[in-house]
């Protein structure tokens, strides 16, 4: 069952081809998984993923909730069993591994790990003796991480006192503790604030960067997504589609155009009336697709007299996900 | 690995002088009982020989602590599990075996610690036994502790949330203590209640507890009913089947999977709008034979029901059939569990 179609214009689009399975002939995937599947009960999570990671990759993997994100990483990070298909991380099978792959990498969960009865040291510290770190190599990293979150003043408070920032901070900083070569993510900037996420970006971006670290992330804020290497949609536990977000999003369409207006619902009635293309609401902003602006541009003239501010952009990440994920509400896919 | 025990050992410890009401509850508790229960029952039981009621009652107030102490290490598993903690220790490199015995040897230590803390009672009460019989009690302490210890572990890796643990308290841990001959000599109860008596791993700890503490001090057949070597042998025993069950339970990543999932839904909820569940494209032809459904605990394992409980001189059979009865009663009930019972 492929969902390819783009349900903005109703056409179908190649899938993109960014040569990445030529290089990963050369060097062995950080994360390979093949045909990985897992079912509760008679619910299908997680259908077949095929998916391959190069190291040193800025991995993205994106999808609607309940597409099965969590699922596979629980199963790429032996909390979970299979139901099919196998999955190898730093070239060690989840299954007969399972020790080879938890030192190889690190997690940071959608939810908190952390022990809000203990201080953020003490945290840290459980921690670096779960790996097994001596207490001097532990103590230093310790020290390391919480100055890397400003988190250093206040190492001997109890993370009961700590806000959801800096919790969410110090789950990063005990997640890259033990200096993982593969680094998991779920959600990790969920219900944080802008300064905040953009802080915690700007340290992934240099984990992958500076340290050559694999980062597998999920996450639905799509504009966050950008700086990934590649990304794969994942919908009803399949992926969809996979490829530089650049490939992608030129896959989709050249331009977006954008209409924002106080009543949104009264103007994308009439771009259905005006142009046959059925758009996209998102909170007063509706926006849709085009091959050509300038054949779309001139149609749109009789909303610029009702107060309707038309802006032309490129599309974005969230388009193409909106264009390849189900869409479960309707026409206009409130999505976001 | 030693680390990783050492490591969970600490946190358990650093966390039980945190909670001050566990703290303050762990002194109340056992000192109610020997003040109020044991002054109210002195008057009923008529003291034996040189020893008074409450010189009986301090080996089942030992138990007690051990008991009340274990069983809330066994619940802090389960919030561990429901609050995230948990998570540390199963990403880490470490087999699942390791993280149970990490998490049994550091409810044995909080176990002992607190009894330890009760010991000057002995004195207080005016018992006098010898630095050899003090050490014989710090020996059955120790695997009284262990013995709990282990069943709480089989408990954590089966009970869902911290709810439940009303229902332990209930119809485990009160049963377990009024069975058991903390209170008056289980010799006395109907006989209808024997086999219970003998399925209760604390009997045998109260029992091993009273050798050294009453030691000729009281009739005989009131004091201990097995000798040591055999409380000993039933305590060891039970231990090992105990925790190599909860390592079974705990490993079996299926389980824990489910049971990780559980917050799934929670998160779903939180961000954006609802979606329906994924459906299977097609009604499943293709793929593995559906899992057999798994909303409610099976029994770990079918309490294998062993025909009537044989006279006490058979060495391996009744204290082989106990940890199994115990282990397959929380699911038992888990099962039928109502919210009456919770809200008691």
């Amino acid at each position: 069952m492929t969902r390819q179609t783009n349900w903005c214009t109703g056409r179908c689009y190649p899938w993109p081809d960014d040569g990445s399975s030529v290089a990963a002939m050369t060097v062995a995937p950080a994360i390979a998984a093949s045909g990985l599947g897992r079912d509760y009960g008679s619910i299908r999570a997680v259908d077949a993923i095929d998916l391959e990671v190069r190291p040193g990759e800025f991995f993205g993997f994106l999808g609607p909730n309940g597409a099965g994100k969590t699922t596979t990483i629980r199963m790429l990070t032996t909390l979970l069993r299979p139901s099919r298909g196998s999955a190898q991380i730093a070239g060690k099978d989840t299954l007969s591994d399972p020790l080879g792959v938890r030192r190889s990498i690190g997690v940071v969960f959608q939810e908190t790990t952390l022990d809000v009865d203990l201080t953020a040291q003490e945290n840290l510290r459980y921690c670096t003796r779960l790996y097994g770190l001596s207490r001097r190599e532990s103590e230093l990293r310790i020290d390391e991480v919480l100055r890397l979150f400003s988190l250093s003043e206040r190492r001997n408070e109890r993370v009961r006192s700590f806000s959801g920032g800096m919790r969410r901070a110090l789950d990063l900083a005990r997640g890259v503790l033990h200096r993982p070569s593969i680094l998991f993510l779920d959600e990790p900037t969920l219900g944080l604030d802008p300064t905040q996420r953009r802080r915690i970006w700007g340290f992934l971006r240099r984990l992958c960067s500076e340290d050559g670290t694999t980062l597998f992330l999920t996450t639905h804020y799509l504009e966050e997504a950008d700086p990934c290497d590649r990304v794969a949609i994942v919908d009803r536990g399949r992926i969809v589609i996979a490829g530089e977000p650049t490939v992608l999003k030129r896959a989709l369409g050249k331009e977006s155009i954008e209409l924002s207006s106080e009543h949104p619902e009264a103007v994308a009635e009439q771009v259905i009336r005006l142009t046959g293309i059925i758009p996209r609401i998102r909170d007063s902003v509706v926006s849709f697709i085009v091959e050509d602006a300038a054949a779309v541009m001139p149609l749109m003239l009789p909303l610029t007299e009702q107060d309707v501010e038309v802006r032309l952009t490129r599309p974005t990440l969230e388009d193409v996900f909106v264009s390849v994920t189900t869409d479960r509400e309707g026409s206009n896919g409130l999505g976001g | 690995m030693v680390w990783a025990v050492e490591a969970v050992v600490i946190r358990e410890f650093v966390r039980f002088f945190r909670q001050h009401g566990r703290l303050l509850s762990t002194f109340a508790r056992p000192l109610l009982w020997l003040i109020v229960i044991g002054s109210g029952f002195e008057r009923v039981i008529p003291s034996e020989g040189t020893v008074s009621y409450k010189q009986f009652l301090l080996p089942g107030i030992y138990a007690m602590v051990i008991l009340f102490s274990t069983m809330l290490c066994a619940l802090a598993t389960v919030s561990d599990r429901e609050f995230g903690p948990i998570r540390m220790l199963l990403i880490a490199p470490l087999p699942r075996s390791v993280a149970v015995i990490a998490k049994t040897v550091s409810s044995t230590l909080l176990g002992i610690f607190q009894a330890v803390l009760f010991l000057p009672l002995i004195w207080i009460l005016g018992l006098r036994p010898s630095a050899e019989a003090v050490l014989e009690l710090l020996g059955a302490l120790a695997l009284s502790a262990l013995v709990l210890a282990s069943l709480g572990m089989v408990l954590a890796s089966r009970l869902r949330s911290i709810e439940n643990f009303a229902g332990v308290m209930n119809f485990l841990m009160f049963p377990m203590f009024f069975l058991s001959s903390a209170l008056y000599p289980a010799s006395t109860l109907p006989g209808f209640l024997q086999p219970l008596v003998r399925a209760d791993p604390l009997t045998y700890a109260v029992d091993l507890m009273r050798h050294p503490l009453l030691q000729g001090l009281y009739p005989a057949n009131l004091s201990s009913s097995y000798t040591a070597r055999f409380d000993i042998l039933v305590l060891v025993a039970s231990s090992i089947i105990l925790t190599g069950v909860a390592i079974l339970l705990f490993g079996e990543e299926d389980h824990l999977g489910r049971i990780l999932l559980t917050e799934a839904p929670r998160a779903g909820r939180r961000g954006g709008p609802p979606v329906a569940p994924p459906q299977p494209s097609t009604p499943t032809v293709v793929g593995a034979p559906p899992e057999p459904a798994s909303a409610a605990p099976a029994p770990a394992e079918p309490p294998r029901r062993r025909s009537p409980v044989q006279p006490r001189a058979a060495v391996a059979g009744p204290p082989l059939a106990a940890p199994e009865n115990t282990a397959a009663r929380p699911t038992d009930f888990s099962a039928e569990e109502g919210g009456s019972m919770i809200a008691q």
